[in-house]
């Protein structure tokens, strides 16, 4: 699915938070969003996923308006990770990836054949197949993000929208978490999401940089993550090598001198 | 998939339960201050589809006994299916429709209602008055529910639950009339003076009300994850909460016009039924439901039994369980 924003903008009691953003998604592509803490990233996030309505210009999956469409309809279109995952859910770990199937059934309380197909192979991607009768509350903090990951991959949709997917992954998990989003753009998904580790950010398509809520840039990962840019706009010295294993680039904090 | 521990595990469960449904309803007939036997019992049955006269033991059973045993365990079944719908919507153990104000709320209207409903008369202006104050109340409570923390909307449900009491409480003295019920009632809720009439009209507003609530169980499945992930998922918490705890306050308003005030009973029973059947909603609140017209059966036939031929208020004997209880849930370590 095509996600189109066209002069993004959201105001806040007369504080513009974000805005004006433009960019195009195309299906099948990883966008990456990133910048400083309170860039609004994930107020952006939000926007695309229907949650608030922009002040000023649009979001369109295909042609279709995000504003024109029902919730049950955005739920069929779009996946959503939040930033926090509620910790004392008594439900357990399949019964809360089952939920992603909620828009997709007529009778939501009947176990359909593709929605057992859906939950255990969204288990199984994320390394969950073993803890699913587990109550989500009595998992730790990276194995709720790992079960919230399979709820967003259970509810099937065109775009996914992520926001920090990594938060409380150890590094293979991280790494597992990249491939996914790979694997989902192969297959025609588009994925955006809200990273704050830019070495994560390199292995998407596409960067959009955002400063202060505005779009600082938008491009290609070497086009985006240049040391200047970077600099600038975290305002800390950051560096942009060559990695030394891997086609790619490495980005780091220059150590103090 | 499952719904709770196992499909199969809850139908064992449901199955035994509605024998012990059966069973204390049975016991229930049986007892109270003209005592009748179980021979008795089969003796009225056989009757009920045969010319025979009826004797005293029949007058008691079908007049008194048999409508009010009904009506507990109707009672019963929308305390404790509310409690669980409500703790789904605010996301806490504690939430009740007595602690949360709306019994309270709804008894004003009942209290309301009765004053001009004439004698013997079907109540539907006390149901209908006190559905609409309970719903209102309801509603009003629930949009505050995203402002305010669960635990302070409880406390403020109190504070409103005692205040409201109190207006009612002097409403009925002012009024005085045969027609309103007693202050009693209001204050610790009683099945003494169920009817059929009574049972009736309370039936026609509970039944589809608990089923329209069952249907809305999978949303509340969602809710426990946060408004917003449930709305991501495709549950419209914005309009479908208002409309679930409306529906809340038109049962717990014709549940008060059933037997009064009654607390604890949708603290109690949903709470000691989650870890056993599961959180899903649509087991929980079925579950919930027969439970809880178990519970309510026992408390009243104790009630009626313990100090004969006094009678013992209802809700005194739920809450002299449910306090403690209560207060146990609010001193606990672990909130959820």
């Amino acid at each position: 699915m095509r996600v189109h924003a066209t002069g993004v903008c959201f105001d806040v009691n007369g504080t513009r938070l974000v805005g004006p953003v433009s960019f195009v998604a195309e299906p099948g592509s990883r966008l990456a969003v990133v910048g400083p803490n309170g860039a609004g990233k994930s107020t952006l996030l939000r926007l695309l996923a229907g949650d608030f309505r922009p002040t000023e210009g649009s979001v369109c999956y295909d042609t279709v308006e995000t504003t024109h469409l029902s919730i049950s309809d955005l739920a069929t279109r779009r996946a959503v990770l939040g930033q926090y995952q509620a910790e004392h859910v008594a439900f357990t770990v399949e019964q809360v990836v089952a939920m992603g199937r909620y828009a997709h059934r007529a009778d939501p309380s009947i176990g359909h054949a593709d929605d057992q197909h859906s939950v255990v192979s969204a288990l199984d991607a994320v390394d969950l197949g073993g803890l699913g009768m587990r109550a989500v509350s009595s998992l730790s903090g990276g194995e709720r993000q790992r079960t919230a990951i399979a709820r967003v991959l259970s509810q099937d949709t065109p775009l996914l929208l992520l926001d920090e997917p990594t938060t409380a992954l150890d590094i293979r998990h991280q790494q597992m978490v990249v491939e996914i989003i790979g694997a989902l753009a192969s297959r025609g998904r588009t994925v955006v999401a809200v990273l704050h580790d830019l070495n994560l950010a390199t292995s998407f398509d596409r960067v959009l940089l955002l400063s202060k809520g505005t779009l600082s840039a938008h491009g290609s990962a070497d086009e985006v993550l240049t040391s200047s840019r970077l600099s600038q706009v975290y305002e800390y010295p950051i560096e942009v090598i060559d990695h030394p294993l891997r086609s790619g680039r490495l980005i780091l904090p220059r150590p103090a001198t | 998939m499952t719904d709770g521990p196992s499909t199969a595990h809850n139908g064992v469960w449901f199955g035994l339960w509605i024998v012990v449904l059966i069973g204390v309803m049975t016991v229930s007939l049986m007892l109270g201050a003209y005592s009748i036997s179980p021979s008795e019992i089969a003796g009225w049955i056989s009757r009920l589809t045969s010319d025979t006269p009826s004797d005293v033991t029949d007058r008691v059973l079908s007049s008194i006994r048999l409508p009010r045993v009904l009506g507990a365990a109707l009672l019963g079944a929308t305390l404790a299916s509310v409690g669980a719908v409500l703790q789904g919507t605010y996301r806490t153990p504690l939430a009740d429709a007595h602690l949360l104000g709306y019994s309270s709320a709804a008894g004003v209207g009942a209290a309301i209602g009765f004053a001009i409903t004439p004698v013997g008369g079907f109540p539907f202006v006390p149901v209908f008055f006190a559905a609409l104050a309970g719903a209102i109340f309801g509603v009003g409570s629930a949009a505050l529910r995203a402002r305010t923390g669960p635990d302070r909307l409880i406390l403020a449900g109190v504070a409103f639950g005692f205040a409201l009491l109190a207006w009612t409480g002097m409403f009925v003295l002012i009024v005085d009339s045969p027609r309103v019920p007693t202050l009693l009632f209001f204050v610790f809720g009683t099945l003494s003076g169920t009817t059929w009439r009574i049972l009736t009209v309370t039936t026609i507003v509970l039944v589809p009300a608990l089923v329209m609530l069952w249907r809305y169980g999978p949303g509340l499945d969602l809710m426990s994850l946060g408004d917003q992930e449930a709305t991501h998922l495709g549950f419209n918490t914005a309009s479908l909460v208002p409309a679930i705890v409306a529906i809340v306050g038109i049962a717990v308003g014709a549940s008060v016009v059933l037997g009064g005030v009654v607390g604890f009973v949708g603290l109690l029973v949903p709470f000691v039924l989650r870890p056993v059947i599961g959180p899903a909603h649509r087991t929980l609140i079925p579950g919930s439901a027969i439970a809880g017209a178990i519970a309510v059966v026992v408390f009243d036939t104790l009630a009626r039994t313990l100090a004969a031929p006094a009678e013992i208020p209802l809700g005194l004997l739920t809450a002299a369980v449910g306090g403690p209880f209560l207060a146990w849930l609010l001193l606990r370590r672990n909130p959820a």
